[in-house]
Parts: structure tokens; sequence; C-alpha cells
């Protein structure tokens, strides 16, 4: 089920932790819980991962022996600076905000209309997981064919917040978190860990 | 020893848990009646008097809980716990005030990193036994994070007020 405006509204005032919902910064006065769409707009933040070609020419994040991934350099433009994003180009983000998601919310990630009309995409792993807890990267990549000038602060997308289900809640109750970014605000790569199903098809 | 001189001269600082596993390590107990013991007695009876006046006259906020201020750190903490920013719910005050925090943010992190059974907790709960590394990372992050906030929520304060006045 979608969480609407006045739904979210209760969740990030909820008092206990299991139904808390965290975005940090909010801005007072900037969530309308009258306006009827049930999104929540985030911003761009000021911590970027370039993927530079020089070395490797190709990805490859299996953690194969002999097998090297492309090397990220992270930078940071502060608010007020622009940081042009080339064709072609793709590179790692964060929102501003930090989202602290309960056991039984999770959101998925969806782009604004006036960015992709001009050719940007922000995500392709779109969902956020129950029990998240941190910046959510963005892989931002210019699909247009003239350079698209980004400048932290702007609102490049929203989520859209859906209820899992009780069962959720329960299991993180007696589960570890154990994602991978858990209290992560750097636009990391992250560390490929196949599945045993994986590793069985993938060393055949 | 020092718990001992702690505890009759600045007993506010002794009851806090963070140094319960220094205390009840005995190690140093054991070495009662060495010649480096009883220079060590000397020395904490020569100063422990002084330190303990001097912390007197110059009263620690937290200590006096001036504010609420011990409310506001637990608050943090518990935040922290929670994997959540720990500037989430102060209020913005004025400069001075909100400046202020940056120092609380600081104690409050390093309270909860220097507490076995918090931070303990923090490690198992969110899996990263096998590396504390990562969570000691997580909470720099949270309180970077928290900095940052605090700074850009000041900073919008004082636009929308500025704009309501007209000036703008």
């Amino acid at each position: 089920m979608m969480l609407s405006r006045s739904d979210l509204k209760e969740r990030l005032a909820a008092e206990e932790w299991n139904e808390r919902l965290v975005v940090e910064p909010l801005f007072e006065g900037s969530f309308d819980s009258d306006s009827l769409s049930p999104s929540l707009d985030f911003h761009l933040g000021s911590r970027f991962s370039v993927l530079r070609r020089r070395r490797a020419t190709q990805h490859n994040p299996l953690p194969l022996e002999g097998q090297r991934d492309v090397a990220p350099t992270e930078l940071f433009i502060p608010l007020g600076k622009d940081f042009f994003l080339h064709p072609g180009q793709i590179v790692l983000g964060t929102t501003l905000e930090w989202f602290r998601f309960p056991y039984d919310l999770m959101a998925y990630v969806v782009g604004r209309s006036i960015w992709g009309r001009r050719g940007l995409l922000i995500v392709t792993a779109s969902a956020v997981h129950p029990g998240s807890s941190g910046t959510i990267t963005l892989e931002l990549c210019n699909m247009g064919d003239v350079a698209v000038v980004l400048r932290p602060g702007v609102a490049v997308g929203q989520l859209f917040f859906h209820k899992v289900g009780d069962e959720s809640r329960k299991a993180g109750r007696r589960e570890s978190r154990r994602s991978t970014f858990s209290g992560s605000t750097r636009p990391i790569l992250g560390e490929y860990v196949p599945s045993k199903v994986e590793r069985f098809l993938l060393e055949m | 020893m020092i718990r001992r001189f702690l505890q009759a001269s600045l007993n506010h600082i002794a009851v806090d848990e963070v140094w319960t596993p220094l205390f009840q390590s005995g190690r140093h107990d054991a070495l009662e009646g060495d010649l480096i013991s009883k220079i060590a007695e000397r020395v904490c009876h020569l100063s422990f008097g002084a330190i303990a006046q001097l912390v007197d006259d110059i009263p620690s906020p937290i200590a006096k809980n001036a504010g609420g201020l011990l409310r506001d750190i637990e608050s943090m903490q518990q935040n922290i716990e929670n994997l959540s920013p720990p500037s989430v719910g102060l209020g913005i005050g004025d400069e001075i005030d909100t400046a202020n925090k940056f120092w609380l943010f600081l104690y409050a992190a390093w309270h909860f990193r220097l507490s076995v059974k918090r931070f303990g907790d923090f490690v198992t709960t969110n899996g990263w036994i096998s590396d504390v590394s990562k969570a000691e990372g997580a909470l720099g992050n949270l309180v970077l994070h928290a900095l940052e906030s605090l700074e850009l929520r000041f900073r919008w304060k004082s636009y929308v007020d500025t704009e309501e006045r007209g000036v703008r």
C-alpha cells in the first residue's frame, strides 16, 4: 500500500522507533501535508563518485582472481557550485537528506520529469529496502547530447513510500539490519557479494 | 585508586558508566603496596583536591544539566542507536545556541563510543561484529551529517525569517 501525505506526516512524527521515518534535514514548512502528492522530494547532495577510465577499460565487479574493476574518484562539490555531467557519463551521487526507514516501510526512488526530459537519469536500483539508513546513492547518467549542469541542493527526485506488512517489522526486531550501506553517506560502488546460487553458477 | 579519589572528590564523574570497564578491570588494585602505587597515591592526594575545587569553581554545564542538556544528550544517543542523525528533533535557536550544539554532538558521540554497553549493542544490532570500524564509520557519518543538517536548518530558518520580514 502506498503511503499518503498524511500517512507520511504521521510517520515523521511517530514516537516509537519501529514506526518512525527520519528525514534529515527536513526544512521546516517545506513539507506541506495539505498537498495531494504522496511523494517526498529529495535534494542532490555534495558528494560524488566519478569513474575514471584511464587505467581500467571495463567494469567487472565480480570478485574473481585477476579481475579489476574501474576505480572511482570521490569529489565534494559545495552548495552553490556546479557539477557538469557530460553526455554518456555516469557518476554516483547522494541525496542531501539522510533517510532512516522503519522495518515496515520501503520506498521507490523516482526521477523528476523536469530533469528526465533533459536526459538525466538519477537511479537504476530504485528500491530502498525496509530498515535502510543513510543517504541514498544515486546513479546519475546523462542520456542526452549536451552536458547537464547539476548543482547540489536541486530537487532531482522523489520517494514514493510503501507499507510492507507486519511480518517485516517483526523480522526487524529479531535480526540485524546487515545492509552493506547502513550508516553510509559516501557514494560508493559497493563490494559485490555473490549469493550461494551465483557462486555455484559463476564457478561452473 | 583513581576511582576512590574520583568518588571522594568528583563523584558525579565517577558514577558515569563509561568508566565502569576501567574501574572493574582490577589490574591497578593489584599493584597497591608497590613503590609506583605509593607515588601515584601521593600524586592523587596532592592533585585531586585542587582539581575538584577547580572543577567546582568552573562547573560543567553538562554536570549541572543546564537547560536540560542531559535530556538533549540522551535524545542524541537514542538517535545514534537507531541510525538516525543526532540533530533530529533538535529545535533551532539563535546562532550561539546552534553553534554550541557542535560540542554537544561531539560529547554525545564520544560518550556513546566509550559506553561498552551502548556501542556494543550498536555493533551487534547492525551486524558489524566482524568489522567494528564500520560501526565507527557510521557513528562518524551520523555526527557529520548532524552538523551539516543543523547548519542547513539554521540557515533555512534565517532565510525564511528574513523573507517574512520583507527584506528580500
